[in-house]
């Protein structure tokens, strides 16, 4: 319990912090907002005017302050941009990105581990080679260019979507779904070979050890071996970086937003950090964080469900 | 514990499996809402769909936005008194004429009959003068139309008209009569705009989509296309899957090289201008570029028409001073050869100014905009064949307004300066040398009284041939190395007619038609 209390105050500490210094950074980053805002033919008068409407006139502690204030009772604040508030504009873009996002994930699980776990057994030079290759190539391709080739493919050429036509999930909540598995694909392929050989190269490390050597001069097959007592040693490795995984795809799906049109998170953040809003630039952040925080300790709980003898981080065997 | 895992794992599989199979059961179920039979789709509902790069993220209020890309979309909503045609005329709208008398001191406008507001109210002079007061209104600094504040009265002097009465006569008073028209004391325009155009707006969801719908309502000829979604896909790549994928019907504004490879059976290519004056504007008040001579040898130590050829594919057009062709009244297109191109001139010019080895300089370019990205690219090529080592710095849009157009800390940048009126003094009163907005520190006492002439001339011809003059003195001066008006290229779905060029920068859609419709 106490334990509990104090991850929790960490938990809202950092998030402090956070908000803290995105909007310290956007008190250091050049671009004025409203000027941003007005663009090339803005007098000095009006730049000023929507300075103060704004209320970007006033000084940094008080804003700060007013937006935590409205930030903590659930007003997060109007758009600089759009004019509306931020929840307004935040709350349907929230959809797209989970459902991306934990197809993704899905993938990456599904198809990452198996592999890791079977590609572990792997001997034969020739085999290796190629596993290698391929580990190396997709790994290394840009998901903008695994973006378009997968639209292309798919979209343009087989006809399995309509890039640029995303349904409303609202609406056509099977169709958005369809849509969305290729974007997720792109987010996945990968980091599938990224969990695949972190989980492959845990394996490895501990199948050298002396215990599965024990193991298996007390009759266990290899197999066993493997699946009885290695995984449960090579898990919580891969399984933090599951958990880094997960909360990367939130961050990192702009590109594949983009490219596959989709209205998420990403690239509403990108897009307000360029227009200077930074009420729906903290409020995205500071979400963002929250979401990276839990992971990180839905991790550590996992990993505890796995080998409860864990606690404290001390390693088994 | 193996147990434990094969299950999750298995039942993960199926997971995947139902979905993957749900998904091309859906495929095979609605594929006539896929692919390009989605075009087909929206084409027998009369509907339309357009790829925009730029989301209108900003206030809707027609007459508080400022973004160029708001504007395009927004002229089927909203129009003025006056509105520009294809050709560059002023010709009437929601006023049914506008009379000058006195001398151009007084104008006096009268009021189309039946003319609605997408709300269904009709337009009374109250909205006219309501509309027209916000934009004159000094209040809080400078007007938002700095124009109209010459206007010294405006009555109301008939049922149905309005008198202006104003302190000095302009023969381009009048361009500045096509503000939009909107309803007095309605307070939800920055998010639900209200205007008398041929279109209403529907909707606008942040970074995806537009809606617009044809206006029954409508004084005019009545749009043709029912229904218009303008999708926002920031990412040019995204924009042709669009078009190749049937998503989209329309994409402006595409680059020689996408254009390219979106022809297909599908699709024509039609090019337009970008109605902009690209240019390497320089700093007129640091050095080097205070030295005319300075400033001559990289105008005649730039090739243009390669310059086109390498980065463009030849399309573009090219320029010699601050005025595109579109505005055809005021271009003068024998300024384009002011500086033919010729590096040994250039290099003696150097030597004159005392740069024998030339000098090291800053190009900086707005990074989000390709088009001046490679043609600085280009540039620094050819500047450094005379001797000028020229380095790009790419910065983001809000860094370029801050730094380089509202502090002027910069050397030199790549950008296209546009109209925010068709009127000439929109395009040169900003290298005025006093002018709030003359971003390269121009200041030549010929330039600004010519400026000053024409201010005070109420005769068109004169009035022309004074802005003219001002052109000739920008190129002679070697203001900025002026390079070109950027080509447009649309790619436009077969079977869709009707696309018009305008000299401003809007798409006017109610003028397109699907064939057969």
């Amino acid at each position: 319990m106490k334990t509990l209390l104090k991850k929790t105050a960490s938990l809202l500490l950092t998030l402090l912090l956070t908000s803290f210094l995105v909007f310290l950074a956007f008190e250091l980053i050049d671009g004025d907002p409203a000027r941003t805002m007005l663009g090339d033919q803005a007098t000095e008068q009006r730049v000023q005017a929507l300075q103060a409407e704004l209320g970007l006139d006033k000084p940094f502690f008080t804003r700060y302050i007013g937006w935590l204030g409205g930030f903590v009772t659930g007003d997060f604040g109007v758009s600089f941009s759009y004019r509306q508030p931020v929840w307004e504009i935040l709350a349907p873009k929230l959809g797209p990105t989970a459902v991306t996002g934990a197809l993704a994930f899905l993938l990456i699980t599904v198809c990452g581990l198996p592999l890791g776990l079977f590609s572990a057994h792997w001997k034969h030079p020739a085999v290796l080679a190629v596993r290698t290759f391929f580990e190396q190539l997709i790994m290394a391709v840009p998901p903008f260019v695994l973006g378009i080739g997968l639209s292309w493919g798919f979209g343009v050429v087989l006809h399995a979507f309509t890039p640029g036509d995303f349904p409303a999930l609202s609406e056509d909540p099977l169709g958005a779904v369809r849509y969305l598995f290729f974007a997720a694909l792109a987010l996945a392929v990968p980091r599938i070979a990224m969990t695949a050989r972190m989980l492959r190269m845990s394996v490895s490390g501990e199948l050298g050890r002396d215990y599965v050597r024990a193991s298996m001069a007390r009759g266990a097959t290899r197999r066993q071996a493997l699946t009885r007592h290695v995984l449960k040693n090579a898990l919580p490795a891969t399984v933090a970086f599951l958990a880094q995984t997960m909360a990367e795809l939130v961050g990192s799906g702009v590109i594949v937003e983009q490219v596959f049109g989709v209205p998420g998170v990403g690239r509403l953040l990108v897009a307000s950090i360029g227009n200077r809003d930074y009420p729906v630039v903290c409020t995205v952040i500071v979400m963002l964080a929250f979401f990276v925080l839990v992971s990180g300790a839905l991790a550590d709980a996992v990993n505890l469900m796995i080998d409860p003898g864990r606690r404290g981080g001390k390693s088994h065997a | 514990m193996q147990r434990k895992f094969t299950a999750i794992v298995l039942a993960l599989c199926v997971l995947l499996l139902t979905l993957t199979a749900c998904g091309s059961k859906g495929n095979n179920g609605t594929n006539d809402g896929t692919d390009a039979n989605g075009a087909a789709a929206r084409r027998s509902a009369n509907e339309l769909a357009v790829g925009i790069a730029q989301d209108l993220d900003e206030s809707l209020d027609p007459h508080y936005a400022v973004a160029a890309g708001t504007r395009e979309v927004m002229f089927n909503v909203f129009e003025g008194l006056l509105k520009p045609d294809p050709d560059g005329n002023l010709i009437p709208a929601v006023a049914k004429a506008v009379d000058v008398e006195n001398d151009g001191t007084t104008v006096r406008i009268t009021l189309r009959e039946n003319v609605k507001f997408h709300n269904g109210a009709a337009v009374t002079l109250r909205d006219v003068l309501y509309s027209l007061d916000r934009n004159r209104d000094e209040t809080g600094g400078e007007a938002l139309i700095p124009a109209l504040t010459a206007i010294e009265t405006a009555e109301t002097t008939g049922e149905n008209e309005l008198t202006l009465t104003l302190s000095e006569a302009n023969p381009e008073f009048l361009s500045y009569l096509t503000f939009a028209i909107i309803p007095a004391d309605y307070t939800e325009q920055a998010t639900a705009p209200v205007g008398t155009g041929p279109y209403k707006f529907i909707s606008r969801k942040a970074l995806d989509n537009i809606v617009l719908e044809r206006f029954d309502d409508y004084w005019g000829e009545k749009a043709h296309i029912q229904k218009v979604t303008y999708k926002i896909i920031e990412n040019a790549e995204g924009l042709l899957l669009g078009l190749q994928s049937g998503a989209l019907d329309l994409v402006n504004h595409l680059t020689v090289t996408q254009a390219a490879s979106v022809k297909s059976e599908d699709f024509e290519i039609r090019e337009g201008t970008m109605n902009l004056v690209q240019a390497l504007y320089l700093n007129n008040a640091v050095k080097p570029f205070d030295d005319l001579r300075v400033r001559q040898a990289l105008c005649y130590g730039v090739d243009r028409q390669k310059l086109l050829d390498l980065a463009f594919d030849g399309h573009g057009t090219l320029l010699g001073s601050s005025m595109y062709p579109a505005f055809t009244k005021y271009f003068d297109a024998s300024l384009t050869d002011t500086y033919s191109y010729d590096p040994a001139k250039a290099k003696s010019l150097l030597a004159e100014a005392g740069y024998p080895d030339g000098f090291e300089m800053t190009v900086t370019v707005p990074s989000n905009y390709q088009p001046h990205m490679d043609t600085a690219e280009v540039l620094v090529d050819q500047l450094g064949k005379i001797g000028v080592k020229a380095k790009i710095d790419p910065v983001e849009w809000g860094v370029w307004v801050d730094d380089v157009y509202t502090e002027r800390k910069f050397m030199s940048t790549v950008i296209g300066v546009d109209a925010s009126s068709m009127t000439a003094r929109a395009m040169l009163e900003r290298f005025v040398s006093d002018y709030g907005k003359n971003f390269i520190n121009y200041n030549d006492p010929d330039y600004d009284r010519l400026f000053a002439e024409a201010q005070k001339t109420f005769d068109d011809g004169k009035q022309v041939a004074l802005y003219k003059q001002m052109e000739k003195n920008l190129a002679q001066n070697a203001a900025s190395v002026y390079i070109q008006d950027l080509a447009d290229m649309v790619a436009v779905r077969k079977g869709l007619t009707g696309l018009t060029f305008y000299p401003v920068y809007v798409l006017d859609v109610a003028a397109l038609s699907w064939s057969g419709q």
